[in-house]
């Protein structure tokens, strides 16, 4: 009984922080409608830059989180104008495709250049466990979900109730009517790359003390990436009740077998795209004019 | 004379081989249409582009409301006042009617962005609104999908936005484009109130009716060149113009 | 403007490509010879290791202990008064970047010998390749599956996971464990090692009431501890290699369950110790190789690295310095660099001292017989026990 309470508040939580990179992930494909492939290696790099104010800088909690979001807006605008600006207009959306291959490249290299090749270890944000009869969790899960769900919570306000959410929604569905209408579009994708790096870098701050600050924690990417598609592509809601299904999915498939765990994960995702093509809650995905 | 509000001063652009303008040049005045003709490929769209700024000129400036603005991007003439309608209206289509007007206004002019965060409405937004929706003459629901609306009424609602913005300048590309008689008729009611409130007008259009009618100035371009400029009489008089268009003109 | 920008980026793609082609370690040898040359030419001995990906600490390790070897052999006078150079080769820790990086190394340079990783499932990948180009190699992995090799040119300075694993049953046994769970990679490591360990369980009465085989760079262990947890075990064994080894740890001490606890050698490593948290006190591991080793000349070689690289060595480290004195140490006796002479020495190994273990050949591929079961404490470990077959 405590076995399966366990393994449920782990798949939640595990779901939240796929769910985070999703979130990070469709909103730079509304924006720019590009997938963005280095986008594991932003959630890896936030990771190594949360370890560097917690332990390299020894900031408090509260300094971490102001510090952090700089540093993630920062990070986000520098790859953006990386990655993204220079070909913009490019007639093949393809280039850009290949431009975030190279950054997933570049970035792993570059935080191993940076930090070294040995997994660090960070403190969670709060040590201990929780223990609910024989079911153990670190409170890390805990604030995972709290985390992961306020963040979504914002993100949601952000877009679909505040103004400055419709001008990135205008500028994401028709970058070049939101120009000529006086929208500075280039403010908006910026915005929005900066929003996404924040969304990962924090996922990869609350993974980091499960998993170890390590180059391999790019590789959430893939579930992530399952998840965006079992929900529905193209749809942040989606998303979400995507990611968190895969997180349950794959905690739960445990109890079926050890070694085949993520074979399971992939099929459920195969048989409900075979059923269901355009995912859980699939929009068309066409949508320009 | 009117007030000069736009300038196109001998402007050259070219992609790779074609020549899609060359020494181009055109003025628009405070309360005039300025008609823009030409045949199919003649460089009509691509001379609103580089008033817009989408592309950048090769050569020569664009001159408004006084300021050289031929460096400046996009969205930043745009704030300036100069409006654009579309040959298929370019709405959000997935959001309702009441963000896409007010998207699409200058909010973001009057109050900047923390008090456009929070979406205030500008004091003659509805005031302004519920005038242009007597000439458009139909109504809404603020609510609706915006892709609810029928062809007509958004190709109208388009004009009414960009109206609303309260542009120095508005840009239309083809509204006639799809309008039955009637509500063609409303386009040019709406154009007809934008001049009376001071703006200027730079009207592509292939019916000619339309032209003829509502027209102060026409520009007529070939090629990338001018081959005509005058009242509409003249225009229709030229022998070069009627050359271009092969003799036959009236495709409404 | 444009165009010009276009030829100088590939001018420099160009430039970087042509830089890195060969190897890590300055030049690659292409003018030198390995086998019978000129007799002032350098012999060129080939190290494939991990240096970009997942596993690149491996190969940070491996380069230091080669490096440390190679450089106490020159300073020596070299090998038959020729100079010693290694070429290094990214495997990038992959089983096909391995065989790309095995043949590119030994088609670009006149190799003596090579030295390759301890990934088990990498070397098995690359063997029919070693075995086809006939260059004696010697790899630091343990896999049963390279112990039953026939390649007659490859060796490993460690001992089979079959015998680890029969260690490793046989010290559950010891502390009376009855109900054991066991958690294994999916690798050759773990899928060679469980089932000799799940046999001599058999002969000696133990059940193994939970086994698991963890997926690929796999991350999350809590849900494999919570069925763990479940099984109603009194001990628990774990098989990784050193990146899961820490979290494996970390996982079963927030879990609490407070039995007795056996790993791999990974788990007594460096690595593992510092990711684990403080979860590793109290573990035990059978390990070729402990870096607090006490013995001789073990603990003076440790210092002697600590001094150099500033971190106590990986097992790996000492391998690979093992290895590449093997072959300087045939290389000179035979007073040749011919693969036949090299690999006949290495055949007639008995009792040589490395600083990892007791070398002597004894018909297999596994040139060592020796290994400790060390108990962790704090983050040093001591041996409990040594274990010799």
């Amino acid at each position: 009984m405590y076995l399966y309470i366990q393994l449920a508040i782990t798949g939640v939580s595990m779901g939240m922080l796929y769910a985070l990179m999703a979130m990070g992930l469709i909103l730079i494909v509304k924006a720019v409608g590009v997938l963005n492939f280095a986008h594991g290696q932003l959630f890896m790099l936030g990771s190594y830059l949360t370890f560097m104010l917690t332990h390299q800088w020894n900031l408090p909690l509260w300094g971490v989180v102001l510090c952090g979001i700089v540093v993630f807006a920062i990070c986000g605008a520098a790859y953006m104008f990386a990655c993204y600006w220079p070909l913009r207009n490019s007639p093949w959306k393809v280039t850009v495709i290949i431009s975030t291959l190279g950054a997933s490249i570049a970035l792993e290299e570059l935080v191993r250049i940076i930090w070294g090749s040995n997994p660090l270890t960070m403190k969670p944000i709060v040590e201990g466990t929780l223990y609910i009869g024989s079911a153990y969790l670190s409170y890390q899960y805990l604030f995972i979900i709290l985390i992961g769900g306020g963040l979504m919570a914002f993100v949601y306000f952000l877009f679909e109730k505040s103004f400055i959410g419709k001008l990135m929604q205008a500028t994401a569905q028709d970058r070049y009517a939101a120009d000529l209408i006086g929208i500075p579009t280039v403010v908006a994708i910026v915005a929005t790359y900066m929003i996404s790096m924040c969304l990962s870098g924090t996922g990869g701050w609350l993974a980091g003390p499960l998993f170890l600050v390590s180059q391999s924690l790019s590789s959430f990417a893939q579930k992530a990436f399952a998840g965006i598609v079992l929900g529905g592509f193209g749809s942040v809601k989606g998303a979400i009740v995507g990611c968190i299904l895969i997180g349950l999915i794959e905690s739960f498939s445990l109890l079926i077998t050890d070694s085949y765990k993520d074979a399971i994960v992939f099929l459920v995702l195969i048989i409900v795209l075979v059923v269901r093509p355009t995912g859980i809650f699939g929009e068309k995905i066409a949508e320009k004019a | 004379m009117a007030e000069c509000l736009l300038e196109v001063r001998n402007v050259n652009k070219a992609f790779g081989g074609v020549v899609t303008a060359e020494n181009v040049n055109m003025t628009v005045e405070a309360g005039q249409i300025r008609g823009l003709i030409g045949p199919n490929g003649a460089g009509k769209t691509t001379l609103l582009n580089l008033i817009s700024g989408i592309y950048d000129v090769d050569s020569g400036q664009i001159i408004f409301n006084g300021q050289d603005v031929t460096k400046l991007p996009t969205h930043k003439r745009a704030r300036m006042g100069i409006g654009r309608t579309f040959q298929s209206p370019r709405f959000m289509n997935r959001a309702n009617i009441e963000d896409n007007l007010k998207v699409g206004t200058d909010l973001l002019n009057q109050f900047g962005y923390i008090q456009s965060f929070f979406g205030k409405k500008g004091h003659d937004f509805l005031a302004d609104l519920n005038e242009l929706m007597e000439i458009a003459g139909f109504t809404f629901d603020w609510e609706d999908q915006i892709t609810a609306l029928p062809y007509g009424q958004q190709k109208l609602l388009e004009i009414v936005r960009a109206m609303l913005a309260r542009p120095k300048v508005i840009l239309v590309d083809e509204p006639a484009a799809g309008l039955n008689k009637q509500e063609q008729e409303r386009a040019s009611q709406l154009l007809f109130k934008a001049v009376k409130s001071g703006m200027g007008v730079v009207l592509i259009e292939h019916s000619m009716d339309m032209v003829m009618s509502i027209c102060d100035r026409i520009t007529v371009l070939s090629f990338g060149r001018v081959i005509a400029e005058g009242v509409p009489v003249e225009i229709a008089n030229n022998k070069d113009v009627v050359e271009a268009y092969l003799g036959g003109d009236d495709d409404a | 403007m444009k165009k010009a920008l276009a030829l100088l980026t590939v001018a420099i793609m160009m430039f970087s490509m042509v830089a890195c082609g060969s190897g890590n370690n300055g030049n690659g040898g292409n003018g030198g010879s390995g086998d019978g040359g000129d007799s002032s030419d350098p012999i060129y001995i080939g190290v494939i290791d991990a240096f970009t990906g997942d596993r690149a600490s491996n190969g940070e390790y491996s380069k230091e202990g080669a490096d440390m070897a190679m450089n106490e052999i020159n300073e020596a006078g070299g090998v038959m008064g020729r100079e010693v150079v290694l070429v290094y080769e990214d495997d990038q820790g992959t089983e096909a970047g391995g065989t790309n990086a095995f043949q590119k190394i030994v088609s670009e340079n006149d190799l003596a010998a090579v030295c390759l990783n301890k990934y088990s499932s990498m070397v098995l990948a690359m063997e029919q390749f070693v075995a086809a180009e006939g260059i004696p190699a010697i790899c630091c992995g343990s896999s049963v599956n390279i112990e039953s090799s026939s390649t007659p040119n490859l060796f490993s300075t460690r001992k089979s996971d079959s015998g680890s694993g029969v260690t490793i049953a046989n010290w559950c046994n010891e502390l009376g464990l009855t109900k054991v769970a066991i958690l294994h990679a999916p690798d050759a490591l773990g899928t060679g090692m469980t089932p000799v360990i799940e046999a001599t369980f058999e002969e000696l009465g133990i059940e193994a009431v939970s086994v698991q085989q963890f997926a690929t760079e796999e991350k999350n262990f809590a849900p494999y501890i919570a069925v763990i947890a479940d099984s109603g075990c009194d001990g628990i064994i774990g098989i990784a290699q050193q990146q899961e080894a820490g979290l494996i740890m970390s996982a079963i001490g927030e879990a609490g369950l407070g039995v007795p606890c056996i790993g791999g050698s990974a788990f007594a490593q460096q690595v593992a110790i510092e990711t684990s948290g403080g979860a590793c006190d109290g573990w035990y591991s059978v390990t070729a190789f402990s870096p607090t080793a006490t013995n001789e000349p073990t603990a003076s070689w440790i210092a002697d690295y600590e001094e150099l690289y500033g971190r106590a060595p990986d097992m790996t480290s000492a391998c690979m310095y093992d290895a590449v004195k093997l072959f300087c140490a045939a290389m000179e006796e035979k007073q040749s660099t011919e693969a036949e002479d090299i690999i006949a020495w290495l055949t007639e190994l008995d009792g040589y001292e490395g600083v990892c273990s007791n070398y002597t050949y004894n018909g297999t591929p596994m040139l060592s017989s020796s290994e400790y079961v060390v108990q962790i404490n704090g983050t040093t470990s001591e041996v409990v026990s040594r274990v010799d077959s």
